[in-house]
């Protein structure tokens, strides 16, 4: 049996080169661009354009990014070369998820470094705009990192909760797929891919509709910081299990 | 080498070991190939040649001996039956086709030694040219 | 031991057409099995459900008695590791992913066979012709100390050198207690080297037989009896 310690690396791997490529384009498009208001502008407004520039093209990358990853999640459920390895379906499954967000925050951490490195290179320094930030908020520094690693984690699943929605949706569509006649599959498949998409969107607006309804009485507080990642965590689990039972059950390699 | 896959593979494995060992280039005695080894040279299953081999040890012409192989048997008596019942084997073959025509059995003696004469005559071109 | 594997009662449709019908086989030993049959009639379908990623048949497939899905993996070495592979990947990389996620790879198996059939590890799978990318599927393949490995269609649109190094590393290389099944829908060119034969036709197995066993009985070639199957007698004129 393939232990879990081993499919993550070996899933990692992939992933990490695809992500690395995309970061090198996205530093080429930066670099590329200040050369440019170099020539234009000259070096007045190098620094300011540094930093609007790093955002602009961080955030196409992190466009790119998101795709190229749900595509590798995606990839796993009809590949002979990852359901041929001897595991359980739910350790395939949350092996490939789990290797799908570990290189999200690997993007994450790389942006972050980015930002501070451009900042920095605009004549900034980062601790007086951290410190800024802070001060005119009027939080210590304590509850400034809390507030930053629960938005994180709420991020971080809530990103999850779309992958795994994405997933519950390809996975019906595939367990669907193999009950339909040949011939009629296109155009049943296109219909039934909008039917289930919008579906599950309406269920998951009237779920967190009912949620927000409850939440109202509460003010924006710790409380609902946390009930929002519990909520969030507990479709990811549920859909997760779904899609495990889907694969498990219905979900054929392609041929 | 090429199998008439008419005929089981393992009978024409033992034919072709048995052909070996009477043309001498098996003698009495020497190691057979390790199984494996004899697969691959002869493109078959390794079960095929066990039971080849073990039809062999069976008739007596081949000896195993646990650990260091299959050994030719050092038997000469052995052999020379052997040999004994092949020229039977292809002599009723010949014998049996030319009956069959109603060649009486003077001619088929006639015959052959007619066409051994000429087979040598030509052998003999053959090696002085 | 020796390996078993059981299909039991077999029934798989798929887009509401009938593939596999009440198959049943047993298959024990250390055995080279023939799986033989036309194409589209199912030999394909046979074995993704005893490797585990075709779903949804009815019935029951056990190796060496075990009939778990992850346990059924582990025993079960299916020729279709390249399936899905990202195309640009070289062969090096194919082998460290393998190697990472099969426990049973035996990395020096596998140099031996490469070395064997001339593989050159920096290629890429985009750039191998269909005889080396075969002759790479069989390394590793067989480079698992599986009990049972499947290999379908091994020699289809290969040239014939490429097919004689591939049955010479079958015989080299397959474990001595493993069983393998080879499915093909052209038998001459494996005749030789078949312990047994596995014939499906109709959605179902028709024939199970050893090949001595026929070449005994019917006195005919396997192919010439394979073909009298399929009512094509007509050979023998």
């Amino acid at each position: 049996m393939t232990k879990f310690t081993s499919l993550i690396p070996a899933f990692l791997r992939d992933r990490f080169k695809s992500l690395n490529r995309i970061i090198l384009l996205m530093l080429i498009a930066i670099v590329m661009t200040e050369v440019y208001v170099f020539f234009q502008e000259g070096t007045g407004n190098l620094g300011a354009s540094l930093m609007s520039y790093t955002v602009l093209w961080s955030s196409v990358a992190s466009f790119v990014v998101f795709i190229r990853l749900s595509m590798f999640n995606e990839n796993v459920y009809q590949n002979d070369s990852i359901r041929l390895i001897p595991a359980s379906d739910t350790k395939v499954y949350l092996g490939s998820l789990c290797t799908t967000v570990i290189s999200f925050l690997y993007f994450m951490v790389v942006q972050l470094v980015l930002r501070i490195v451009t900042t920095l290179l605009a004549g900034n320094n980062f601790t007086d705009i951290m410190g800024q930030i802070f001060s005119e908020s009027g939080l210590n520094s304590g509850q400034g990192i809390a507030i930053v690693l629960v938005s994180l984690g709420i991020a971080i699943v809530a990103i999850m909760m779309v992958w795994t929605t994405i997933s519950l949706i390809h996975l019906i569509m595939l367990s669907i797929d193999a009950f339909l006649p040949i011939g009629r599959q296109r155009i049943i498949r296109g219909i039934l891919y909008i039917v289930i998409s919008l579906a599950i969107i309406r269920l998951g607006a009237a779920f967190f509709n009912i949620y927000g309804t409850l939440m109202n009485g509460l003010s924006l507080g710790w409380g609902a910081a946390f009930s929002i990642l519990g909520v969030l965590a507990l479709v990811v689990v549920v859909e997760s299990v779904v899609n495990i039972l889907l694969m498990n059950k219905f979900v054929e390699t392609a041929q | 080498m090429e199998f008439d896959d008419k005929v089981p593979i393992y009978y024409q494995i033992k034919t072709v070991i048995y052909d070996q060992i009477i043309a001498g280039q098996l003698a009495p005695g020497d190691k057979l190939p390790a199984i494996r080894q004899l697969a691959v040279s002869l493109t078959v299953n390794v079960n095929t040649v066990q039971r080849a081999l073990r039809e062999m040890i069976d008739e007596g012409v081949v000896i195993s001996q646990r650990g260091r192989g299959n050994f030719v048997t050092s038997n000469a008596e052995i052999v020379e039956q052997l040999k004994q019942e092949l020229i039977d084997r292809y002599l009723k073959q010949l014998y049996d086709q030319l009956h069959r025509l109603n060649i009486s059995d003077e001619q088929i003696v006639n015959e052959v030694t007619a066409y051994i004469e000429r087979q040598g005559d030509l052998n003999d071109d053959n090696t002085e040219s | 031991m020796t390996t078993t594997l059981k299909v039991e009662n077999l029934n798989y449709r798929r887009n509401l057409k009938r593939i596999l019908a009440d198959v049943s086989l047993s298959l024990t030993g250390n055995k080279i099995v023939g799986l033989l049959g036309e194409n589209g009639a199912g030999k394909t379908t046979l074995m993704r459900l005893i490797a585990g990623v075709a779903k949804n048949a009815k019935g029951i497939i056990s190796v060496n008695d075990k009939t778990d899905l992850a346990t059924r993996k582990s025993l079960i070495s299916y020729s279709n590791p390249l399936g899905g592979m990202a195309t640009n990947k070289r062969i090096s990389e194919v082998k460290d992913f393998y190697q990472q996620v099969y426990p049973d790879f035996d990395e020096q198996k596998y140099n031996q066979m490469i070395t064997f059939l001339k593989l050159d590890e920096s290629q890429r799978l985009s750039a191998l012709s269909k005889g080396t990318g075969e002759k790479l599927v069989i390394s590793l393949t067989l480079a698992r100390q599986a009990s049972v490995y499947l290999l379908d269609e091994p020699f289809s649109g290969i040239d014939s050198m490429s097919r004689k190094k591939i049955i010479n590393s079958i015989i080299q290389w397959k474990p001595a207690d493993s069983l393998m099944v080879i499915s093909d829908h052209y038998v001459s060119e494996i005749a030789p080297i078949l312990d047994e034969i596995v014939v499906v036709k109709d959605n179902t197995i028709v024939v199970h037989k050893a090949a001595d066993t026929i070449r005994e009985e019917s006195g005919q070639s396997i192919e010439d009896y394979y073909e009298s199957l399929y009512g094509e007698a007509d050979s023998n004129d």
